[in-house]
């Protein structure tokens, strides 16, 4: 490979386009090339901004073709991001929220579509929904000790943790999210970390309760043993 | 390591970078997953009605805005991006499905993502 064809990875990079060996390949090159980290933010920031050009609802034409059933008089093949008013903690985040959602949704018909399968396209574009629908209505909050937000769906009282740059936890450690509502902590979940990590919390999560992420020991504690690396208040 | 709540507030912008990176992210891996299951039927959801909300008119700004700064590249470059972010290939699927040499789509992508850049920034200036 050229020195430049290394270089011009970075874009596959940002669009989520490499084989997993290549992206491992491309972490360690940009490690080492002070060029593409210059050029890392700009290239993520415009890759980002396609989620905007979203065609939010029409699938190509041949598959809304394949989708339409007779007589069940919905529109065919239609996935339309239910826009809910609510308050928004932070209201341009919201709206990006609402966008990704969107985005994704079309990643999945647009991807389904390439692969010709009807089966897959509906499972994604209901996983999509179910997953993102949160995202795209929620009550966004800051997290204090993480870059990330806990998404918060008031009326159904679940919650998301979104959180970026998490390092993978210590052998035989695990991190444990915590929700505590009157005083004890009831824990909501564990995960690995390792990169970005998006925890679909098992407890309900009511106004004003606190959310909070410890490390504990793998499988998790019953209670809380170390310091919170974290926490949000819904 | 971690940054703090205050300045990710404040640097929204990278948030929502990094929101729609994390999305778009989770998406792609979705869609490649290799077990296959079924789902439930597909639900088609009301459209929105009544009045454009705040978060929507701000939507379709950035729609035209980014729609408009696709339309001005070449049209190998185009393709090679949207079959990346919206068809979720890797650049090898791609080079397949368009029969050209990986080392042409890594280069139609680096382009035109560059140029997309330059586009999208030209906009922000003469706004």
């Amino acid at each position: 490979m050229s020195d430049e064809a290394v270089h011009e990875q970075l874009a596959a990079y940002v669009l989520h386009a490499l084989e997993p060996e290549e992206e491992a390949a491309f972490e360690r090159h940009l490690a080492a090339c002070a060029r593409c980290r210059a050029e890392l933010p700009s290239f993520r920031e415009t890759a980002a901004a396609l989620a905007f050009a979203a065609p939010p609802v029409a699938p190509p034409a041949p598959l809304r073709e394949r989708v339409a059933r007779p007589g069940e008089g919905a529109p065919a093949g239609a996935v339309v991001l239910p826009f809910r008013r609510r308050r928004l903690a932070v209201p341009a985040l919201g709206a990006i929220a609402a966008a990704a959602a969107a985005a994704a949704i079309g990643l999945g018909i647009w991807a389904s579509s390439l692969s010709g399968s009807l089966d897959d396209e509906r499972r994604v574009a209901a996983e999509r929904q179910q997953a993102l629908d949160l995202l795209a209505s929620g009550e966004v909050v800051p997290v204090a000790g993480a870059r990330g937000s806990l998404v918060v769906d008031r009326q159904a009282g679940t919650a998301v943790l979104v959180l970026a740059d998490v390092p993978r936890a210590p052998a035989g450690r695990t991190y444990q999210a915590w929700v505590i509502d009157g005083g004890t902590p009831v824990s909501a979940g564990v995960f690995a970390g390792g990169g970005t990590a998006t925890v679909a919390l098992e407890q309900a999560v009511r106004p004003g309760s606190v959310v909070a992420v410890t490390v504990e020991q793998a499988g998790g504690a019953p209670a809380p043993t170390g310091e919170p690396l974290l926490s949000a208040q819904a | 390591m971690w940054r703090s709540a205050d300045r990710f507030a404040e640097e929204r912008a990278k948030a929502s970078t990094w929101i729609l990176t994390l999305v778009h992210r989770r998406a792609v891996d979705v869609v490649r997953r290799e077990e296959r299951r079924r789902a439930d039927p597909l639900e088609a959801a009301a459209e929105p009605s009544g009045d454009a909300t705040d978060e929507q008119v701000w939507q379709r700004a950035q729609r035209e805005r980014v729609r408009a700064a696709l339309a001005r590249l070449p049209d190998a470059q185009r393709e090679a991006l949207e079959l990346a972010y919206w068809g979720g290939l890797t650049q090898t699927e791609i080079a397949e499905r368009l029969a050209q040499p990986l080392g042409t789509i890594k280069s139609r992508m680096f382009s035109g993502l560059a140029r997309l850049r330059e586009l999208l920034a030209d906009e922000e200036e003469g706004a």
